[in-house]
């Protein structure tokens, strides 16, 4: 079953990169891929060229960062029930719990991969 | 204060991470080898700061080739120089997450700076607490780990 345009969310390129490709990779099938390099620019666009199936997002970055984006996400109803899948180098039991607190769908760890990818993909279809 | 079985273990660990982050995100195999820092040819330096739960700084120093061996791994479409200075930065961020989630455990708060280059000589704050050279499939990678005391 398809997922829709994913909006991957990193400052950086190569992660951006990384976390399409693993994505392509878990044969999920998706309508497209959406950029941004931070929760201002994800925002702006969600806002500007509406919402999209499914978003990942990495937590820290410059400008706003995954919490606060994930905090705006969920806040605005026009957008709060896209499936949120957050990425993070750091592994922490506390941090983990308090992001899927803020409404994420799941929390996979840097450095991502298909395998990874697809369990948390696969749980929202 | 760190005492210096716990310095040993935080260089062994560090020296884990940025094994499997060269592994996982390049696949390059990096090996820890018995060779001098000086032996580094230290054109590409990057470093990212440790701010919980404590104030630790990891620099990593490579040659502009290694750098654009990552390039031609990750972009073989062609990326410009953006793009091979964000493969170390990013290798950086994960090998980082990795090392203190494994050094101080998943219970820990942990909080990371964005890595960032140096440049023009400029100098590494802190004290040096490990360093280490990693053999990346033939190319000589320096690591230092230092604790660095803020002013606020």
């Amino acid at each position: 079953m398809p997922i829709g345009e994913v909006l991957i969310v990193d400052d950086s390129s190569t992660s951006r990169m990384i976390i399409q490709r693993c994505i392509e990779m878990t044969g999920v099938e998706t309508s497209g891929f959406r950029f941004a390099e931070n929760g201002l620019e994800a925002l702006a666009s969600l806002k500007e060229q509406g919402p999209v199936g499914v978003i990942v997002t990495d937590i820290n970055m410059p400008k706003m960062d995954g919490q606060t984006f994930l905090r705006l996400l969920k806040a605005d109803p026009e957008v709060a029930a896209i499936p949120t899948i957050v990425v993070s180098s750091i592994a922490s039991g506390d941090a983990d719990a308090e992001i899927l607190g803020l409404g994420a769908a799941a929390v996979v760890k840097k450095p991502v991969s298909p395998a990874k990818l697809a369990l948390a993909l696969e749980a929202l279809i | 204060m760190t005492v210096a079985s716990d310095i040993a273990r935080a260089g062994e660990v560090l020296a884990q991470s940025m094994s499997s982050a060269f592994a996982d995100m390049c696949f390059l195999d990096a090996r820890p080898v018995p060779r001098a820092t000086s032996d580094i040819l230290p054109e590409i330096r990057a470093v990212i700061d440790a701010l919980k739960p404590t104030s630790w700084r990891i620099e990593l120093r490579l040659p502009a080739s290694l750098q654009g061996r990552m390039r031609e791994i990750l972009f073989p479409d062609g990326a410009g120089v953006a793009g091979e200075e964000d493969a170390v930065l990013e290798l950086l961020n994960v090998a980082a997450g990795a090392f203190l989630t494994g050094y101080f455990g998943r219970g820990q708060e942990i909080k990371l700076a964005l890595p960032r280059l140096l440049y023009f000589g400029e100098a590494c704050e802190g004290t040096e607490l490990a360093s280490f050279v990693l053999d990346v499939e033939g190319v000589l990678v320096g690591v230092w780990l230092y604790s660095v005391r803020y002013r606020y």
